[in-house]
């Protein structure tokens, strides 16, 4: 079945649900989905909702782009070095279970409360997890093929281009993928504390007047854009990793 | 032995792993002269070191002590004129079929010409398969994919580590059958590890067991018949592989 037509599909039954559920509930609780969609349809066209939209775009893709430039670079060239891992390791250990959102006070105050704030956190969170797929992908190469591509001849440079970076491309996909969940929720919180512009303050500043409706549309933006991000990395992966998708 | 130009010289060869607070030697004093078109098997119990000691002759691992030398040349690194062929094959699955075939001649920036890639294929029976990946193929067409790929190179010297041994037997006696008519017509010389004793009478003109115990080479076989047309089906053979099976019991 085509891609397109399962998402359909799901949508169906998704907005169905709602439909069910909101009639159940309220209009006041849970607006149905014909009347978010028709304000969203609505607020398509007006110059502020996109604003809030590119604001939340932005700092998503560059915290996400930042983390991805930096975590994966570092987590091949450690994974592949048992040595520089052995270094290494012990520091990811300790900071990888801190909870990082709690340092956004100290982010605030550090990078102010503008953009690069908010990117900083984003690209903070979503780095150990991309650091640490990189760097597994890395270590569990086959020792064989490291030994076959050793005797044909091929130096550190094109062992990372022809060996480590593709055989780890298809976990770094997968945990980009899943990174793009917990930047959503990441920007939503600090959207929601510090901002004067994005979906996160779209959404609260919607709760805070009452309007369910306009709420409901920043959250269905929202959702939108990890949907986008979801399918941005899937189709990456797909692209570059032909060989995991042939029979 | 053959008169030939001596191609690769093991003197003395030994390697010895750390093992906690003690030592472990896998083996020691290995001597080994392979002349230019000469083949030698080595055979020994699971173990033994036969794989270490190939990885050493191929330049990817240190030995503790002793030397080697390619055509006069002391060497410690791999070298454009030794070619290693291994039990999974070392083909990376992200790469196709042609691919896998230029990876080794992209890495070294040798030129190949379109003609060359055809003919080896044609030669190993590997036409037609150029976009698929090695998951796509049989155990036999990798294997073959992965000859093609350092036939390419034109080595001097080919190091097998049991190369046929995750084959089916009618898939390891073709390309048994293939690796000895390389060697026939190329003039290549190799060095094979195996512990079947049937793949070491019958691709070897010597075949040298090792000690199991940490100790070189125990014995050395000559196999003069190896390349006589039908020689699996002679009495030799079976007379040459009853005598590898009683010296590899004495080793152990």
């Amino acid at each position: 079945m085509p891609k397109y037509v399962s998402y359909i599909i799901t949508s169906a039954v998704a907005l169905s649900v709602w439909y069910a559920v909101s009639s159940q509930l309220g209009a006041l609780l849970l607006p149905d989905p014909v009347s978010v969609l028709s304000l969203l349809l609505i607020e398509a066209g007006s110059a502020e909702y996109w604003a809030h939209v590119g604001a939340s775009s932005w700092r998503i893709v560059a915290g996400m782009g930042l983390a991805f430039i930096i975590a994966v670079p570092f987590g091949l060239v450690v994974g592949s070095n048992p040595k520089l891992n052995k270094i290494v390791s012990p520091f990811i250990s300790m900071s990888y279970p801190v909870p990082k959102i709690v340092l956004l006070p100290i982010i605030l105050l550090l990078f102010g409360i503008g953009d690069l704030s908010k990117i900083i956190l984003i690209m903070l969170i979503i780095f150990f997890q991309v650091f640490i797929t990189s760097r597994d992908a890395a270590r569990n190469i086959n020792e064989e093929m490291i030994l076959s591509f050793r005797s044909l001849g091929g130096n550190k440079l094109q062992y990372y281009r022809h060996i480590v970076l593709p055989a780890s491309l298809p976990g770094i996909f997968t945990s980009m993928r899943l990174a793009a969940g917990t930047a959503v929720a990441v920007l939503f919180f600090v959207e929601s504390i510090s901002a004067t512009h994005g979906l996160g303050l779209y959404i609260i500043d919607a709760w805070g007047r009452a309007d369910y409706t306009s709420m409901y549309v920043g959250i269905v933006s929202m959702s939108l854009l990890g949907i986008l991000l979801y399918e941005f990395f899937e189709i990456l992966e797909r692209k570059t990793c032909k060989w995991k998708h042939t029979q | 032995m053959n008169s030939s130009k001596n191609l690769l010289k093991v003197e003395n060869l030994s390697k010895v792993f750390p093992n906690g607070d003690r030592e472990k030697v896998v083996f020691s004093g290995i001597n080994i002269d392979l002349a230019e078109g000469e083949s030698i098997s080595i055979a020994g119990q699971s173990g033994c070191g036969k794989t270490t000691l190939l990885l050493i002759m191929a330049g990817l691992t240190a030995p503790t002590g002793g030397t080697l030398s390619l055509n006069g040349k002391i060497y410690s690194n791999p070298s454009s004129d030794i070619a290693l062929v291994l039990q999974d094959y070392g083909l990376p699955p992200w790469k196709t079929v042609e691919d896998n075939i230029r990876l080794g001649a992209l890495l070294q920036n040798i030129p190949v010409s379109d003609d060359e890639i055809n003919d080896l294929k044609s030669h190993l029976k590997i036409e037609g398969l150029d976009h698929l990946y090695p998951h796509q193929l049989s155990g036999g067409q990798r294997q073959r994919v992965a000859i093609a790929r350092i036939l390419l190179l034109k080595p001097k010297l080919l190091l097998l580590d049991e190369p046929f041994a995750a084959l089916d037997a009618l898939t390891r006696e073709r390309l048994q059958k293939l690796l000895l008519n390389i060697f026939r017509q190329r003039g290549l010389s190799f060095i094979i590890v195996t512990h079947d004793v049937e793949e070491a009478s019958l691709l070897g003109e010597r075949i040298m067991v090792m000690d199991s115990n940490g100790g070189g080479i125990s014995a050395v076989i000559d196999n003069p018949g190896f390349l006589s047309e039908g020689y699996r089906d002679t009495p030799e053979f079976f007379e040459r592989i009853k005598q590898l099976r009683e010296v590899l019991k004495a080793s152990d």
